[in-house]
């Protein structure tokens, strides 16, 4: 009979910190008895219990301090974070799984080669979501802790972010989103393909499947550009960043693009002019199988990619142009606006 | 009209007006219950949920003092005002009486 009380006791006081334990216990009990007569059938202590409410309530009442994994006040910050966040890790991880499943099956026939890959992506891909998801909420967890610890708010006023100006021509946020996931994705497969060149990129020779003989780079000329792609694509990050945060063209993304813009195509074209890039053996192979002068492959080979540089660099100044004609009209624009308004308000002070 | 929003606000209202009333009570001796119960024949509303946590944070809180009685059969706690609880006692019915004022100033121009 007076079991249920005593697990309802205990249902409460289970949830409170341990140095309270005992005191809410004796206190719960006293009050609880009484409440109800002397021998007190099952129903009546039903009915008490239930005015009593769940233990989970209750046991929230007599807790000192509300509780939160993240607080109301930091819940929009979480959010904003962890989408990034989350697309910026699905999104990498579906690359390398997918090349890395299609290169490498298990499976035999087609139809098995599909379903494993589907499979494997799909629960790789869930799985990074759930790191992500972790590491962002443990990350926020460690943030409010700290602030809870020096319980200072550090808040002043000068660090208010800077009102959407009018008349800005706008980045478009899916539009930065999308840039965002291209570069990731783009030179996640780039930089995999580098890494493994003399695996996926070379002559293939049809034998027992398709298997590469001579790989088209030199190995030795590769591996030390690996470390500045993959900064370079960090860096690329960072500016689709930086054009979500700010939101509107300005000075800033423009500058930091541009450094950005003219790094990465220094980077590529530095790359892809070394003397000896190509490999000798597939030179060789190549030349055997056409039968050409090795000699005039590799020179047709090195022109190609140094017109290849010449475009990609006329591209990239003509973004570049545009970038800043852009900026800097929206400035002129904002400045127009405001001299007009200043004008304005004038003309109705002389009146 | 909407019933748990009218339900959500009032609770709302008397949730600061629960620690006054039971501040009220305390200038005697009581243990829960009977706090429970005279305040019932009072008609103030408070559910038993509330009010035994609320004696226990005012303990700590250092406006309660609170000693089991353990003659009887049924061991009970009792709580009394202490010297800092009688003071803010004094300073929060103060407080209540100039906001009664001040609200039924703004409910006459209402009008």
């Amino acid at each position: 009979m007076n079991q249920l009380i005593e697990r309802y006791i205990y249902d409460v006081t289970r949830r409170l910190p341990e140095s309270s334990r005992d005191e809410v216990k004796k206190e719960l009990r006293a009050n609880i008895f009484d409440m109800l007569k002397e021998n007190p059938s099952n129903e009546e202590i039903e009915k008490v219990l239930l005015t009593l409410g769940e233990p989970r309530v209750l046991a929230n009442e007599y807790r000192p301090k509300k509780r939160y994994l993240i607080s109301p006040e930091w819940m929009d910050d979480y959010v904003r974070v962890l989408k990034i966040v989350m697309i910026i890790f699905a999104s990498i991880t579906l690359v390398v799984s997918l090349i890395e499943n299609i290169l490498n099956p298990e499976a035999v026939s087609i139809i098995g080669i599909i379903a494993e890959v589907f499979a494997k992506v799909v629960s790789e891909v869930v799985q990074s979501l759930i790191n992500a998801f972790a590491i962002v909420t443990l990350i926020f967890f460690g943030i409010e802790a700290a602030n809870i610890k020096s319980k200072k708010s550090n808040w002043i006023p000068e660090s208010l972010p800077q009102l959407p100006k009018e008349n800005v021509s706008k980045i478009s946020k899916s539009g930065a989103i999308a840039e965002l996931m291209v570069n990731i994705i783009g030179g996640t497969i780039f930089i995999f393909l580098l890494m493994k060149n003399a695996l996926y990129l070379g002559w293939y020779t049809s034998g027992e499947g398709w298997t590469i003989t001579h790989p088209l780079f030199t190995d030795s000329l590769v591996q030390p550009f690996i470390p500045l792609f993959i900064i370079s694509v960090i860096f690329s990050v960072f500016v689709s960043l930086t054009k979500l945060y700010y939101g509107h063209r300005n000075i800033q993304v423009a500058f930091i693009y541009t450094l950005q813009k003219v790094l990465s195509t220094v980077l590529f074209i530095v790359f892809i002019n070394q003397t000896g890039l190509i490999s000798t053996a597939f030179l060789t192979e190549a030349s055997n199988y056409f039968s050409v002068n090795g000699n005039e492959i590799k020179n047709g080979i090195e022109d190609a990619f140094l017109g290849f540089s010449i475009f990609l660099g006329i591209i990239v100044t003509i973004d570049l142009i545009k970038v800043w004609i852009k900026t800097f009209n929206q400035g002129i624009k904002s400045h127009i606006n405001r001299i007009s308004k200043l004008a304005e308000h004038n003309q109705k002070n002389n009146r | 009209m909407d019933k748990t929003l009218l339900q959500n606000l009032s609770t709302e209202l008397r949730r600061g007006t629960q620690t006054l009333a039971v501040l009220s009570q305390l200038s005697k001796m009581e243990y829960g219950y009977s706090l429970l119960q005279s305040l019932e024949e009072k008609n103030v509303a408070i559910e038993a949920g509330t009010l035994y946590p609320l004696l226990r944070r005012l303990e700590s809180q250092g406006l309660l003092i609170s000693e089991w009685d353990v003659s009887e059969s049924r061991p009970r706690k009792y709580y009394l005002l202490s010297e800092d609880g009688k003071m803010i006692f004094q300073r929060l019915k103060n407080e209540w009486n100039s906001i009664v004022d001040e609200m039924n100033i703004l409910f006459k121009e209402e009008k």
